[in-house]
């Protein structure tokens, strides 16, 4: 009898420590915006991760990149929130000031993750008044000039331009000996990031430095938009009726393209196109400056935080962010973009570049912020309105917001 | 008072099976319609972000904050014009299609299909296609167009134009919906009328405009009402196919709802923009009243 | 002769009309170089089945089809059965307050469900039911129109036959279910067809409450490949159209009388 209870206790334990053991998986959900290429590599680094850590389980929710800040919101407002999330720096604020992310500080030393192995602008990025929300997992190189090597040729450039007399000239160069256009644009979003990048360079900014006021209604900031819509209307040697611009470019009809260097591999695809990635040109004032942003990991609140789940989304963020190597932007910790495969890449080169790098302003309302100015310009790129009321009108439009 | 007791059992009876059988409606029309309506407006009175971590009550500060919000302004404009080019090219068409259909010959049925079918397509689809045939370089419509001398039209990119463009895959979309409404409309005039008409040498033209028409008056009342209160809620086409660009040339009242509750953290704004767009569907809808009495 | 004509007319105009729904079919079929041709090739020389298995293996949309279906039919389903006792206690029984609970549920008819999604965001998301199918099902039960249309609809039916009976000593629920709902079918598949049309093509309610790709619907679900592919292939979009359309076609072949009289029916109704 005795030995039968024996035999029975043992054999509980042993059910006991196997049950135990199979609960400490961990499972955590991660939310993230990649899309295309950027998600097939999303992909493998967590399963990567997953195979090498069998205590946890990640699981990526698939969404798309169009309406992700929408459904982020109303996943958390739903109290659905994931238990990892993916935000950019520009969108940070906007989430923290409203409660919306859990403040990482305490988890951030545990993990062993300091200020000094980071890029500093990445770093800084995943603060709002002082309290850290967000760590960078990239530096996004989201303006740079790509141009095709065949039509310079044709036309007799050897060097991609550098300031903004070259840049035009060598458009209409382009324009004038192929029967390509000089330059091809994008528009939506990524129109309002190159606006953005010139209007630093030519020394106006979005707001001003104590963040009440617009900044950018001023000869500076005029400048800035006249040469865009320069190139449509002035110049000619942008096409207004593109709406696949990557798509034209990757056809090889047109010279330059000036978007975010994540869209190579997309142009990769294409073999017989020769094309060649660098910075942009300093249009002004001989700045390079150039709109940057990083992808954040950051814990959105929970109805219930669990500790646990908290644990494991650090320790996946942790081995994340020293295994980018092969990812397509540049890595925020400083140790990876030292290693071969980050300097041999194209963003081996922006690296040289880091202090021209410039963030969005922090600031809560951005969206409704940057919806003012980007429709604005568009306006004046489309030649409806002028560029001194377009920017009259979102300078209004920005002011009023800020000053709710 | 035996008798009526009796009564009284009877009439409590009859009260309760009426109530059982609306019970479940109500139980539904309670919570999500009549509930939504007040917790609406009070949520309209309130500053509040969709995480609901803080709500401040501030009064009418959301109602005035419309007067000064000039993308408010521009939405009501956009869902007006979008109306007033919707619901006459819609209704005419649909009459002269209803028209033309309404007649004996080979290949009616067919006809009909076809002019109908686009209604059975899911809103994504609709805007799918036309955003292929709107293409500025590729599309068909360009394409075509350049032999008329036309284009090339950037549809979809120009702000003058985006929204005019939104309202032909609109009409596109739902014009067989309302052919129908008015064939059956136009079934419904007796025979005897047309047969009267003939006798007095109305006949082509003149006969579609003296008789056909002013039957089909309150065929045309209903399609032109039901038609303006759609047009004042579209939202899918302009989401999908422009998201209320370019340069909010397509912004209209409900997408602007939607950012402003869903893009921008505002619930307490948002409700109140509803609470506008509901008001001004009511006007609509006492206009109808007092239109459809009159006859 | 200028009958003749006429007709032609009209034909050559449906098909005109009926024109982007098979440029559409032809684009899906096409290779990617013959997509971005001019002149537009109307009769390609050959075709691929490529986008329709990149839209089957990259997306959900056989799962989005079935989603909408069985949200279709649940809603229809119970918005006809919760619909036709409201209506036959408006139109037959008499009790206290029917006639003001009646001018409600018509003036709420002035109450469209764009106007009340923040609120009802709210409220499902109290109850805990965002990201569920029970979300998108529930708010059309609360419409109106059913309810409006099938006590015209009873109204219409004469008395003595449900007298008839009830001496045979049927309950009121027996009534509505061996008298009226049979002489109702035409009323019933009206209104079937009117709620399944406006479930099938719901858009902004879903968008807002079904986040995972999963859950979501067909229209959600589409018009999340359009950021994806806009930019880069209009043949994976057409393919994904045509999927979704393709059982529509088949069942408005073979149904095409009852919604062509279902639809006639909801406008008769004022």
């Amino acid at each position: 009898m005795k030995r039968k209870i024996l035999v029975f206790l043992v054999l509980a334990c042993v059910l006991m420590t196997a049950s135990t053991a199979m609960a400490k998986t961990v499972s955590i959900t991660f939310r993230d915006l990649f899309s295309g290429p950027d998600s097939d590599l999303m992909d493998e680094m967590v399963a990567k991760f997953n195979e090498l850590h069998p205590h946890i389980h990640v699981e990526r929710q698939l969404t798309t990149w169009d309406n992700y800040y929408d459904q982020l919101q109303l996943a958390i407002g739903s109290g659905q929130a994931p238990d990892l999330a993916v935000v950019h720096t520009r969108w940070l604020p906007a989430f923290a000031a409203r409660n919306a992310l859990v403040p990482l500080d305490e988890y951030v030393q545990k993990a062993g993750l300091s200020s000094e192995a980071f890029i500093e602008a990445a770093w800084n990025g995943g603060f709002y008044k002082d309290v850290q929300y967000g760590i960078p997992l990239d530096i996004i190189v989201s303006v740079v000039l790509f141009y095709n090597e065949d039509l310079m040729a044709q036309a007799g450039i050897e060097n991609p331009p550098t300031n903004m007399e070259e840049f035009i000239s060598y458009a209409q160069q382009i324009q004038e000996k192929t029967d390509a256009w000089g330059v091809i644009l994008p528009g939506g979003y990524a129109a309002y990031r190159n606006f953005f990048s010139t209007l630093y360079q030519a020394g106006a900014s979005v707001v001003n430095e104590e963040g009440t006021a617009a900044n950018f209604n001023n000869d500076a900031g005029r400048a800035a938009l006249q040469f865009w819509v320069d190139l449509y209307h002035k110049y000619q040697v942008a096409p207004l009726d593109v709406t696949q611009p990557l798509e034209a470019f990757r056809l090889g009809r047109g010279g330059f393209y000036v978007d975010g260097v994540f869209n190579s591999p997309g142009l990769d695809a294409q073999e017989d196109l020769n094309y060649g990635v660098t910075t942009i040109p300093a249009f002004f004032n001989n700045n390079r400056s150039f709109f940057a942003n990083s992808h954040n990991f950051v814990i959105p609140r929970q109805r219930r935080l669990d500790p646990e789940k908290v644990e494991a989304a650090m320790e996946f963020v942790n081995w994340m962010v020293r295994n980018t190597h092969n990812w397509s932007a540049v890595p925020s910790l400083i140790e990876v973009t030292e290693t071969e495969e980050v300097l041999n890449s194209a963003r081996g080169q922006v690296l040289e570049q880091l202090p021209d790098l410039v963030y969005p302003p922090a600031l809560i309302d951005i969206g409704r912020v940057e919806t003012a100015i980007q429709e604005a310009m568009e306006a004046a790129l489309q030649g409806d309105i002028d560029v001194a009321t377009a920017l009259e009108r979102a300078e209004a439009e920005v002011n009023s917001i800020l000053g709710r | 008072m035996a008798k009526a007791k009796r009564s009284f059992y009877r009439s409590f009876k009859e009260n309760l099976t009426g109530y059982m059988f609306v019970l479940p409606y109500f139980c539904f029309f309670g919570l999500f319609t009549l509930y939504p309506i007040l917790q609406g407006f009070f949520m309209s009175l309130t500053e509040r972000d969709i995480f609901g971590f803080d709500i401040r009550f501030v009064g009418l500060k959301n109602y005035a904050q419309m007067l000064t919000d000039q993308r408010f302004w521009t939405a009501l404009k956009n869902t007006a014009s979008f109306t007033l080019m919707d619901v006459p090219t819609n209704v005419v068409l649909a009459i002269l299609l209803a028209t033309l259909l309404n007649r004996h010959f080979r290949g009616k049925e067919i006809s009909l299909s076809m002019v109908f079918f686009p209604r059975l397509l899911s809103i994504s689809v609709i805007a799918f296609i036309w955003l292929w045939l709107y293409e500025p370089e590729w599309g068909l419509l360009n394409h075509y167009l350049s032999f008329l001398g036309v284009g090339p039209i950037s549809w979809l990119r120009n702000p003058s134009v985006a929204l005019r463009a939104v309202v032909v895959a609109t009409v596109w979309w739902t014009v067989g919906n309302n052919v129908v409404l008015f064939m059956a409309g136009m079934q419904q005039i007796p025979t005897e009328v047309y047969e009267a008409a003939e006798l007095d040498g109305s006949v082509g033209l003149h006969r579609f405009f003296r008789i056909t028409l002013p039957l089909l008056r309150p065929t045309a009342q209903f399609v032109v009402i039901m038609q303006i209160i759609a047009s004042f809620q579209i939202f899918g086409q302009v989401n999908i196919m422009t998201g209320g660009g370019p340069a909010g040339a397509t912004r209209v009242l409900v997408q602007y709802i939607y950012e402003t509750g869903f893009s921008y953290f505002e619930m307490g704004y948002a409700a109140a923009l509803s609470y506008i767009l509901f008001l001004l569907i009511m006007v609509v809808s006492v206009i109808q009243l007092v239109w459809l009495r009159e006859r | 002769m200028r009958k003749k004509l006429l007709g032609a007319f009209t034909v050559a105009f449906a098909v005109l009309w009926f024109l982007p729904v098979v440029w559409m079919l032809i684009t899906s079929l096409k290779y990617e170089t013959d997509i971005f041709q001019l002149p537009p090739i109307w009769i390609p020389s050959r075709i691929t089945l490529d986008h329709y298995k990149v839209v089957m293996e990259r997306s959900h949309i056989l799962r989005w089809f079935l989603n909408s279906v069985v949200i279709t039919t649940c809603v229809t389903f119970l918005v006809l059965i919760v619909d036709s006792l409201a209506a036959f206690a408006f139109a037959r029984l008499r009790f206290f307050g029917r006639d003001v609970l009646f001018s409600i549920v018509l003036a709420s008819m002035m109450v469209p469900g764009q106007v009340t999604i923040v609120p009802l965001f709210a409220l499902f998301s109290d109850l805990g039911l965002i990201n569920t199918a029970q979300a998108v099902i529930l708010p059309p039960l609360a419409g109106a129109f059913g309810v409006f249309l099938l006590r015209q609809f009873f109204l219409g039916i004469p008395l003595e036959l449900e007298e008839s009976a009830i001496i045979d000593g049927c309950s009121k629920l027996g009534v509505l279910r061996h008298v009226i709902l049979p002489l109702s079918k035409p009323g019933l598949s009206a209104l079937a067809i009117f709620t399944a049309l406006g479930s099938w093509n719901n858009y902004l309610w879903p968008l807002i409450v079904l986040q995972d790709q999963t859950k979501m619907t067909l229209p959600v679900g589409l018009a999340t490949l359009r950021g994806t592919y806009a930019t880069s292939s209009y043949g994976v979009l057409m393919a994904a159209a045509v999927i979704s359309s393709v059982p529509i076609f088949v069942m408005f072949v073979f149904m095409k009388k009852y919604f062509i009289q279902g639809i006639a029916l909801t406008g008769g109704m004022k």
